[in-house]
């Protein structure tokens, strides 16, 4: 029985003989055999599924799951009092939602439907269709094709995720939008899947992660700000708030605004002042979190001296590899922040290298100075199954005592994260157990 | 030994990469609480060892169609319970989730096949399948694969596959480290048998 401590090249390697293959060899062979890979927007998918689903998480240590589930039955209770469900053909229903109401269209799809929301469906033998007079709908359709009539136009899908808004627009909105008189506006959002809008003037096609918007005067359009969609979220499944008109100012400068008008457009600065405040708080927080787990950068000290300059320290690092007989190379030089870090790479026989590179000569101006060092290695395999072996020194170099006590343990903490992420870029296929395609 | 990833990581400062095939505790903790970033950055990461470990558990059966569904369930498991995840436990979170993975499949393994008589599996097996139309050693070996009981199959997947410990194994799987011995000693020597038959019909 023959054993290998390196994997086999090609399947031919280990055509087994008589006496069979080793185990090593059987799993080399093994592990050889292409594999399942997800799709690029797998990530999303799941998220929208999720979304979709009300996939219920684990409350937080300390919190009791009694009275939420009560409450989850109250509200589901509730919700279907105020579901109001007629026959309308074979299978069909009508759901006005005064609260966030999840309705099931037959076994097609799901309907979960905000506040204020109307949608009547029918299932016939063209498919499902579906008639959204007004609010804002999340759909997920497991068996298309699915249309949305709203009046504004119509949504055409086979199988997604993507949310319909029908909104009333007021006299002012409506000529800011289109110059003309127009009744409402639907907004699409998909989350999966295709979707085709179209109206008696035109069609627009989006993919996941765009936006659409529709009015009965108009062809459709793809919308340009489609960065909300998959924003920070408030819980799923209600879908973020798309972004709210800019109010527009009179026409000119005798216009006068009627009161309606004037209340409409004081409610939309409401909103909107509440929204950016919840967009700051949520900034605020993320700010906090990263610092936490990332540091945060230092500013260069103002009399700096010259040798801790990338220039000085690229030319002296150089000179400490040839002067010490090191095999390796500088990759990169970090000056984004304080301190400059030099990256270098090493032969991988070269375990001690970073030890000589610092005594050498030309590291002498630095003998003195504060240093932080890290060395980390890897073994990556590529498409052949060549087993490649590549180490890397991270070297960062200050004046001693520029920085002590808690601000050098804040900056030992931010050395940490520039130094993981300078080891993934210069990994990229780290992440995954398969290499790199 | 993990084949490419800071399996020879040495330091004299701060760790430059403490985990990168792990999820940082941080992030963990955000998608913990729900934060929709955190959630990607999860499923970004163990994407690719999840779709890998329900390939290598379907494909072979002509599961190809529900390997992203077994997938997504995966996560979507993962997020209900992520909140029991301890991070100071035995499993790490990929071997935690790789659990989820295998049990899933073996759930649907189950439901689908008819038990098969071992002796015979992968010599009956080997007739035709879903993988015939591939290259002989790489479809005979997913043949004999598919001939495999799901139990049989999962160990050898999760070792061979995904290189995990033997006490790894033993837990996802809730058996006795022995048992997953003696499994993988079977799932091996019936694999073995079998790519033996390939290659004596081929030289024939």
């Amino acid at each position: 029985m023959s054993r290998r401590s390196d994997p086999p090249e090609t399947t031919r390697d280990v055509l087994p003989g008589p006496d069979g293959l080793s185990d090593a060899d059987l799993d080399a062979l093994y592990r050889m055999q292409p594999v399942a890979r997800p799709p690029a927007d797998f990530a999303d998918r799941v998220l929208a599924r999720r979304a979709a689903d009300h996939a219920p998480t684990d409350p937080p240590p300390g919190r009791r799951r009694r009275p939420i589930a009560i409450a989850l039955t109250v509200a589901a209770l509730a919700a279907a009092a105020l579901l109001w469900v007629r026959p309308a053909g074979p299978r069909a229903g009508v759901v006005e939602a005064e609260r966030v109401t999840t309705a099931a269209l037959s076994d097609r799809a799901v309907a979960v439907a905000d506040p204020g929301a109307r949608i009547e469906w029918a299932l016939t033998d063209g498919g499902l269709t579906v008639k959204q007079t007004r609010g804002r709908v999340f759909y997920r359709v497991d068996d298309g094709p699915l249309t949305v009539h709203t009046p504004a136009g119509d949504v055409a899908v086979t199988g997604t995720c993507f949310t319909v808004e029908v909104e009333p627009m007021s006299p002012t909105l409506k000529s800011a939008a289109v110059g003309a008189l127009v009744g409402v506006a639907a907004t699409i959002a998909v989350y999966e899947g295709a979707v085709r809008v179209h109206n008696e003037h035109g069609t627009v096609d989006l993919k996941p992660g765009e936006r659409g918007r529709a009015i009965p005067e108009a062809a459709p359009i793809r919308a340009d700000d489609d960065r909300r969609i998959y924003a920070v979220a408030p819980t799923p499944p209600t879908p973020p708030t798309p972004p709210a008109a800019p109010a527009p100012a009179p026409s000119a400068p005798g216009d006068r605004l009627a009161p309606q008008q004037v209340e409409e457009l004081q409610a939309l600065l409401t909103d909107t002042r509440a929204e950016l405040e919840r967009v700051e708080r949520a900034l605020a927080a993320e700010q906090a979190m990263r610092i936490e787990s990332e540091g945060a950068p230092m500013p260069f000290p103002a009399d700096l001296p010259d040798r801790f300059g990338e220039d000085a320290l690229r030319t002296r690092v150089q000179a400490a590899f040839e002067q010490s007989g090191v095999a390796g190379e500088v990759v990169s030089i970090d000056c984004g922040e304080f301190p400059c870090v030099v990256y270098a790479e090493l032969e991988s026989d070269q375990e001690k290298g970073h030890e000589q590179l610092l005594e050498s000569d030309a590291m002498a101006p630095y003998a003195d100075d504060g240093k932080n060092v890290s060395v980390w290695g890897t073994r990556t395999r590529d498409a052949e199954g060549e087993t490649r072996h590549r180490n890397f020194v991270g070297m960062a170099l200050m004046p001693k005592g520029v920085v002590e006590g808690e601000e050098r343990r804040a900056l030992d903490k931010r050395l940490q994260f520039r130094n993981q992420q300078a080891a993934e870029a210069f990994m990229p296929a780290m992440r995954g157990d398969e290499p790199p395609e | 030994m993990k084949p490419d990833v800071f399996a020879s990581t040495r330091m004299t400062g701060p760790p430059p990469a403490s985990a990168p095939t792990e999820l940082d505790d941080h992030t963990r903790t955000r998608a913990v609480r729900g934060d929709r970033r955190a959630c990607r950055a999860l499923v970004r990461c163990y994407e690719r060892r999840v779709f890998a470990l329900i390939g290598r558990m379907l494909r072979p059966h002509g599961l190809d169609a529900a390997v992203e569904d077994i997938a997504q369930e995966t996560f979507l498991r993962v997020f209900a319970h992520l909140g029991r995840y301890r991070a100071d436990g035995r499993a790490r979170l990929s071997t935690w989730i790789l659990t989820i993975s295998t049990r899933l499949c073996i759930d649907r393994l189950r439901k689908r096949r008819p038990a098969t008589p071992l002796d015979d599996a992968p010599t009956a097996a080997l007739a035709g399948g879903p993988a015939a139309d591939r290259a002989p050693i790489g479809a005979g070996l997913e043949q004999a694969i598919a001939a495999l009981p799901p139990d049989w199959q999962a160990v050898f997947v999760l070792r061979a596959g995904h290189e995990l410990e033997y006490g790894e194994i033993a837990d996802a799987l809730d058996i006795p480290i022995g048992t997953v011995r003696s499994r993988l000693s079977r799932a091996r020597r019936q694999l073995r048998a079998a790519l033996g038959d390939i290659a004596r019909g081929g030289r024939r």
